[in-house]
């Protein structure tokens, strides 16, 4: 879209003349790249060639051009996949619940019902107490 | 204030024609028919490396400016309005992009490129030459950068002041004035040179 400002005209409005001088000053301070019919052909096929790159690349084509960053990132996540899953089995699988004895094969072998309770809260809470006022 | 044309001048009527033929392309391209985007390449590829010289200031940054630019207005095609013009279009994405090019790299050179073809004024000897361009250089750098682009596409390019505005999107009375104070600014940085024509 234009923008439209309130610029006082110079010249009322008229088209500037032409400065020679100037131009050829700053053509000069500028440095005009001197393009032959050569150039602007090469250049053209540089940017027709890229634009086709891009056209045609696959989706493998894509997934490759991420897979510098994914490899390692996906090597990160699985490094620290695996030691959560070692440190919650070392957690959660504590030597208590391990060493949790069956109450029910100690009732069966023998061992007072409440004797097997006490045993076996004793081992998962790590008390005997929760256990204590409960009847034979 | 603006000269860009009105409905029923030549000029209008070019550019509705250049928008529709552009649209056609364009509307082809996203089809998937890549020769039409060769034909956009073909005829927006000279105003775009003008475009991306000015703002880099160097040969090969500009032409990797350019294709960078056209990639991208392949890449964002979709969401193109062919309603409007194709050019402003690309040269906003040349610009904003250049813009970040200049940021981000150390600037290549100061010094005009060795294939710069020199019009200077003969009469003036090398040494002369050289001071007077470091004297523009330095004013060159006082200016914006719409400024600076204006004065050189107006003084270098030789592009009318309806040319630039389509190019910068900005009204044609706009450059005018941009060229009027950019001329004052360098005319009095380089005032011993313009001394015989007040």
């Amino acid at each position: 879209m234009t923008r439209m400002f309130n610029f006082p005209e110079p010249d009322g409005g008229a088209e500037p003349a032409r400065d020679e001088r100037l131009g050829a000053l700053l053509r000069d301070a500028v440095g005009e790249p001197a393009m032959t019919d050569g150039d602007w052909s090469a250049l053209a096929d540089r940017v027709t060639a890229a634009v086709r790159g891009r056209r045609a690349m696959p989706w493998w084509g894509h997934v490759g051009r991420w897979e510098l960053r994914a490899i390692p990132l996906a090597l990160a996540a699985a490094l620290v996949g695996a030691f959560a899953l070692w440190s919650a089995t070392g957690a959660g699988l504590s030597d208590a619940s391990l060493a949790s004895p069956d109450p029910v094969a100690a009732m069966v072998s023998g061992t007072s019902s409440a004797e097997a309770a006490r045993s076996y809260a004793g081992a998962v809470t790590g008390s005997s107490d929760l256990v204590s006022g409960v009847r034979e | 204030m603006s000269d860009s044309g009105s409905p029923a001048s030549p000029l209008a009527d070019d550019r509705r024609a250049a928008i529709a033929r552009d649209a056609a392309l364009i509307r082809r391209a996203r089809a998937g028919d890549g020769a039409a985007f060769d034909v956009l390449v073909a005829a927006y590829m000279r105003p775009a490396f003008q475009m991306a010289y000015r703002v880099v200031g160097h040969r090969e940054d500009a032409e990797d400016l350019v294709q960078e630019s056209f990639l991208a207005a392949y890449q964002y095609l979709d969401s193109f309005d062919v309603e409007r013009p194709f050019g402003p279009w690309l040269n906003r994405i040349v610009l904003n992009r250049g813009a970040n090019l200049r940021r981000a790299r150390t600037r290549r050179q100061t010094e005009p490129e060795t294939e710069a073809v020199s019009t200077a004024p003969s009469a003036l000897d090398e040494s002369t030459r050289t001071e007077a361009r470091e004297l523009l250089t330095r004013a060159l750098a006082t200016l914006s950068e719409r400024q600076r682009m204006v004065v050189t596409m107006f003084d270098v390019d030789g592009l009318t002041s309806t040319e630039i505005g389509e190019r910068l999107e900005l009204a044609p009375g706009t450059v005018r004035w941009h060229v009027h104070e950019a001329r004052r600014v360098l005319r009095g940085a380089l005032s011993s040179y313009f001394e015989g024509d007040r």
